[in-house]
């Protein structure tokens, strides 16, 4: 209420909506004429439809990881994470300024309280939210390509060799002279995988480089972002076990680690721990069965 | 009827009903949604002898998971084989100079897999159009690549000539107990999802494993009834302790436990008791129908 | 569900008939460099083995001379793509609500159990919900394509 009754004196209140309220109205909206060329039509069509000139067809092949999802695991993690009674447990939120307070009327809002990041609430788990793996993320940070720039050549080719997907660079955010570190210069490679090229990635990774890495002990049991994203990293040695690598060694004279990251849609990292491992992934504080 | 005395939920307007639809067997009573009003009986008499009646029973579902993966349709396979075709005429050319080197032995056996397409020839005319060679690949086409391997490859289910040179073969999709149909065989229909059944009457009457429960949790129960029914030399995944269905029978409530079997043998330990392991389709045939269409849902689509 | 539709995959993959009416490319004999002449290996200094490691690894990287012909489907093609394309989408929306609503009965099925199990017995139903943390294991594998020689495995062996 108060809030309202200040905004009718107050002149900043008005420049919010994003266009001026003199007559004759002026919207602020920025077209960009050129985009609209006739030539520019083609890219307007979406690309899965075949007359798309970046059209590439996606379901080529039987997916065994989605079809053992959907057959067996779907029901099986339903069951396991089911709660009785269960209700919504709220996250963390934004929190209000004092609201008798006209200087906090416009302040961003504080910040929540303990870990400091607003939270999403977490769900009781139904059948229409059981939590799935939506992605895997690779990224490669290589530090050397600061000093020698070719080497974001190679960095690309290991992530496109074992990945089969064609990577983007990465490239470094901030200044930092004594590291030779230069904004906007580019370190590295990364890859998003989805469909079919996550599950193929999953497999060679769980069924034929985990099980060879003899340091390896499973997922550490500290990873994760609390919002259910599970992060491994592979050292350089690690990474010529995979065997699209191994075969072609000669072909790769500087192999680099990067981190694999595991996007489930689990709200915690509990549960993204139980999805993962019913994926084949094995973890470090597995309690004996 | 039944809406009346859901308005009106007295002891005495119940009581005529419950005559008519006793509690223990509820659920074989087909009207849309019985459970509140019984609920609400089964309060009234919450002390009485229905309650005492209604025996809680565990009941094993024991799944043998898939080994292999599904097979697939007609209409799914021509889909993946038309959108594998359509990729291998979008992709990129694959770079043979980078991965056979030109004067290895490998780039020899790459090149006598692979011929050349058919050169642009500046004399000769081309019917169905001018070739577009790009690093020895018509443009124009979907590329077929051939990989030199170093074993020797074969069709599924040959297996002929010496140890050493015999080429590699994937395993036969069937096993021998798809051919004799041993149901009670482990290895039978690898792409499907088995369960396990029992009969006590030598195959008269099929049902899954049930056991009376007293105070001992369910899932301990069917665990312990597993092992007494088949062996300890069983390794299984208990999926939860929560039970995923219940079902009214005459001998009391059924709870359904999931157990996943994933290695190990199940030995009959009674000499009545015969077991099968079935796919989804064969429940059917030897459970009862109205059970079948009960726990229908339960069952893996694979 | 049975669907049984037969797909006759567009001539595109079949033969090159649809591109049988094209003229000659024009603009690949026309070409010409403007720049004059291509720069030569020697004097890049490319015959160093290490430079030339990372060259081969660009090349295999860029889309340069890789890229095929984009597809120009002749109007019949494109319906019989689209059909296949429809036909396919109707499929997979039947399966994915037919899943969903097994699924949600499944679940009906879970909160039944447990509703009754609360009334007939607070004990068992404390029990039930009492979850021990645990994993799945390892040996709930992914299903393979062709199976190994022993297609069960009689041992038992936790991991």
């Amino acid at each position: 209420m108060l809030k309202q009754c200040l905004r009718l004196f107050s002149t900043a209140g008005a420049r919010l909506g994003g266009y001026s309220t003199v007559q004759p109205v002026h919207h602020l909206v920025k077209i960009k004429k050129s985009a609209l060329m006739p030539k520019y039509d083609e890219v307007s069509i979406p690309k899965d439809d075949i007359e798309s000139v970046g059209f590439r067809p996606t379901e080529i092949e039987q997916d065994r990881v989605a079809e053992h999802y959907r057959n067996s695991l779907k029901s099986d993690l339903m069951l396991y994470f089911y709660e009785h009674d269960a209700e919504v447990v709220r996250g963390q939120k934004l929190r209000d300024h004092d609201p008798t307070s006209p200087y906090a009327l416009y302040r961003h809002k504080r910040k929540p309280r303990g870990f400091g990041r607003p939270t999403r609430d977490v769900y009781p788990i139904g059948p229409t939210n059981i939590p799935e793996l939506t992605g895997i993320s690779l990224n490669l940070y290589a530090k050397d390509a600061h000093v020698y720039p070719w080497l974001n050549i190679s960095t690309s080719l290991q992530l496109a060799q074992i990945t089969n997907v064609k990577p983007k660079p990465v490239k470094s955010k901030i200044n930092d002279l004594s590291w030779k570190v230069r904004m906007g210069k580019r370190c590295g490679a990364k890859v998003e995988l989805t469909g079919s090229d996550m599950s193929q990635f999953l497999l060679t990774l769980t069924e034929l480089v985990l099980p060879r890495i003899r340091t390896f002990r499973g997922v550490p049991k500290k990873s994760g972002d609390k919002f259910g994203n599970i992060s491994i990293g592979l050292d350089p040695e690690d990474v010529k076990f995979f065997p699209e690598i191994e075969h072609f060694q000669e072909l790769f004279p500087n192999l680099f680690g990067f981190h694999i990251t595991f996007k489930t849609s689990a709200r915690t990292d509990d549960a993204a721990r139980v999805l993962l491992s019913s994926l084949g992934l094995p973890f470090e504080n597995a309690p004996a069965m | 009827m039944l809406r009346f005395t859901l308005r009106a939920p007295t002891f005495t307007r119940a009581l005529p009903l419950l005559k008519k639809y006793p509690v223990s067997t509820h659920r074989s009573c087909r009207t849309p949604k019985p459970t509140m009003f019984h609920k609400q009986v089964s309060r009234l008499y919450s002390t009485g002898s229905v309650q005492l009646l209604a025996k809680i029973l565990s009941t094993l579902l024991l799944l043998r998971p898939p080994v292999i993966t599904a097979d697939l349709p007609k209409f799914e396979s021509q889909y993946y084989n038309y959108q594998k075709e359509l990729w291998k005429r979008l992709m990129w050319t694959f770079p043979k100079w980078f991965y056979f080197r030109e004067g290895t032995l490998a780039e020899q056996r790459f090149r006598e897999l692979n011929k050349n397409p058919v050169h642009n020839n500046p004399n000769m005319e081309f019917i169905g159009g001018r070739p577009i060679i790009k690093h020895q690949r018509d443009l124009r086409f979907k590329q077929v690549l051939r990989l030199p391997k170093p074993y020797l490859e074969g069709e599924e289910g040959e297996v002929e000539g010496l140890e050493s040179d015999k080429p590699v073969v994937p395993n036969s999709r069937t096993t021998p107990a798809d051919a004799s149909n041993d149901t009670t065989s482990l290895e039978r229909k690898l792409a499907r999802t088995l369960y396990l059944v029992i009969s006590e009457d030598q195959g008269k009457l099929w049902a899954f494993p049930n056991f009376s429960c007293e105070n001992t949790p369910l899932h301990k129960v069917a665990e312990e009834g597993l092992y007494g029914l088949g062996g300890t030399e069983i390794n299984y995944f208990n999926v939860s302790p929560t039970p995923c269905h219940v079902q009214t029978s005459d001998k009391g409530k059924e709870f359904f436990i999931k157990l996943r079997i994933l290695s190990g043998s199940f030995v009959a330990q009674n000499k009545n008791t015969t077991f099968k392991w079935l796919t989804s389709e064969e429940l059917g045939e030897h459970l009862s129908k109205n059970y079948y269409e009960d726990i229908k849902h339960l069952m893996s689509a694979v | 569900m049975k669907i049984s539709v037969q797909i006759n995959p567009p001539s595109i993959l079949c033969s090159s008939i649809m591109f049988a009416a094209r003229k000659t490319n024009l603009a690949a004999v026309a070409r010409t460099f403007a720049r004059g002449k291509k720069i030569q290996n020697k004097k890049q200094g490319v015959n160093n083995a290490s430079t030339q490691k990372v060259v081969n690894q660009l090349s295999a990287l860029s889309a340069t001379k890789k890229q095929p012909k984009l597809l120009k489907l002749c109007p019949e093609d494109l319906i019989k793509h689209k059909t296949i394309t429809n036909a396919w989408n109707v499929f997979q929306r039947k399966q994915r609500t037919k899943e969903a609503e097994i699924l949600a009965k499944q679940y009906e099925s879970i909160k039944d159990a447990m509703t009754e199990l609360k009334e007939l017995s607070p004990e068992l139903f404390e029990a039930a919900l009492k979850k021990e943390r645990k994993f799945f294991p390892l040996e709930y594998r992914v299903p393979v394509d062709y199976p190994p020689r022993n297609p069960w495995n009689y041992q038992v062996k936790k991991l």
